[in-house]
């Protein structure tokens, strides 16, 4: 049974249009691992989030996340008239925790931002993947974000869309490639034994092919969150994902 | 285009690769030393102890394991303790568990790490004094210890 | 204190064995990984574990750097009587990490 399953790892052929979570990739012990409810690390962290969504206050507005949030997360990035921009899930958090709640901003990637957004994306779990890019400025980014995404850069000269697009359920080396898609984050990787966010993945790969990031305060960040996101409309939220 | 400074740059990026100490490997022979520190000089018997480990495991940051001996545990040879040793990781030791007499079973499961394919090597201690081990070959796709780890 | 999660059954018959489950957050250092700034990372680990019920030790575990990260234990305990199955942590500078659950048992 194992062997057929690592056949069909190494003959999986380049997926060109169809999103395929990155699930479909592991094997089947680390599929186990994000599927046990108790066991599937991330699932700390999703603990962590709830204990800061219970302290903060957050509960004053949104009562308990497991009904006012669910199937929330899923639909991140949006447009946001009320401030005339993109937000994402992390941007929107701390623009409630700053304006209505009155506390501090985090800073970013700060670990408890990423257990708050794996608390909310978690309760989103099972949902599809929904983002909508019905607005003009939702449209534009994520056609700049596509734009990030095939654009190569680095040392080694490579897009995101080289490894992730053409190259997607082939090997590097001892891996097969996934499409990056974005439906399972925050995820617990096991490269880091940490959670980690799509921030986080996206400056790995950065360093993997030897490029620097975007400086923090630059929109493409939002651009291409949108752009990976609206990728996997149709895939089911899956956080807290277990990724290699 | 390929000049002076490149080609320079790129040398010294590879040999600053080189002389990072990368960690050592323990060897069969540490596996065994470390066996002999925590259990003696006994010889070992034959026993029904297990590991069950997936026999491919694509990241030996977590190889999920379970260790078990069925044996009663109201038995006179009943397992007192069990060590768990790696043949190819940094250090032998990877962990030791003992039952005391609330415990239903002489079997536990957690997740380990693994330096690459090896054997790993399960000693557990009887109740009347004899030993007992199960070794186990596990493949592990990518190492636990060699990936240079940054925090990005 | 470190984040836990712990597996115990609400209820069990007298004499069955009951499966218990135990997971701290913690990074598990294992000495050999490096900072953003190439500085290495100590080893700080989680050193013992160990689940009681009813005051006698289930499971004692001596943890080495070969545990993953955020450990976790499955095992099982005989149940005998409703009491507290309790679980400590314990790691390399003695701070102490606890959680306990009811067990009742009929």
């Amino acid at each position: 049974m194992r062997a057929l399953a690592v056949l069909l790892l190494l003959a999986a052929p380049a997926l060109a249009e169809e999103p395929v979570s990155g699930y479909d990739f592991l094997l089947p012990e680390t599929q186990a691992l994000q599927d046990d409810d108790f066991a599937n690390p991330g699932l700390l962290w999703v603990d962590r989030g709830a204990a800061i969504w219970a302290a903060e206050g957050c509960a004053d507005c949104h009562g308990a996340a497991e009904e006012s949030m669910r199937g929330v997360g899923a639909h991140y990035p949006v447009w946001s008239e009320a401030h005339g921009r993109i937000l994402t899930l992390d941007q929107q958090i701390d623009l409630c925790r700053t304006e209505r709640l009155g506390l501090e901003p985090l800073p970013r990637g700060a670990e408890e931002m990423t257990a708050l957004d794996a608390y909310v994306m978690h309760q989103s779990r099972g949902l599809p993947v929904a983002v909508a890019l019905d607005h003009p400025e939702l449209a534009a980014a994520s056609a700049r974000g596509e734009d990030y995404y095939r654009t190569p850069r680095g040392q080694l000269d490579l897009s995101c869309a080289n490894c992730h697009v053409e190259n997607a359920g082939r090997r590097l080396r001892g891996e097969v490639l996934s499409q990056g898609q974005a439906n399972g984050f925050p995820i617990y990787r096991q490269l880091w034994q940490d959670i980690g966010s799509l921030d986080r993945m996206i400056r790995w790969c950065h360093e993997s092919v030897r490029a620097a990031p975007p400086a923090d305060d630059d929109p493409v960040w939002t651009d291409l969150e949108l752009y990976l996101r609206a990728r996997g409309n149709g895939l089911t939220v899956e956080t807290p994902a277990v990724r290699r | 285009m390929i000049d002076r400074r490149n080609l320079l740059a790129g040398a010294g990026t590879i040999m600053a690769l080189a002389v990072v100490p990368l960690p050592g490997r323990a060897t069969p022979a540490d596996a065994a030393a470390a066996i002999r520190e925590m259990f003696g000089d006994r010889p070992f018997s034959d026993g029904p102890v297990t590991i069950e480990a997936p026999p491919l495991a694509e990241t030996g940051n977590s190889v999920p394991i379970t260790v078990r001996v069925e044996r009663p545990m109201d038995a006179p040879d009943r397992i007192l303790r069990m060590g768990l040793f790696s043949e190819n990781n940094p250090r032998p030791h990877l962990f030791a568990a003992s039952f005391g007499p609330a415990a239903a079973e002489a079997a536990i499961a957690t997740n380990i790490r693994l330096n690459g394919t090896q054997q790993i090597i399960c000693v557990a201690e009887a109740a009347d004094g004899t030993l007992i081990r199960a070794v186990h070959e596990i493949r592990v796709v990518v190492s636990a210890c060699t990936t240079l780890e940054a925090q990005f | 204190m470190f984040n836990t999660r712990i597996r115990v059954p609400e209820s069990a018959a007298a004499g069955e064995a009951v499966e218990i489950r135990a997971m701290i957050m913690h990074p598990m250092d294992n000495g050999f990984t490096y900072s953003t700034q190439g500085t290495l990372i100590p080893v700080n680990i989680i050193t013992d574990f160990t689940c009681r019920y009813l005051g006698e030790v289930v499971v004692q575990v001596r943890l080495e750097p070969g545990i993953s990260a955020n450990p976790i234990f499955t095992f099982s305990l005989r149940a005998s009587e409703s009491g507290p199955v309790e679980f400590e942590w314990i790691d390399q500078n003695g701070d102490v990490t606890t959680a306990s659950a009811e067990l009742a048992v009929t």
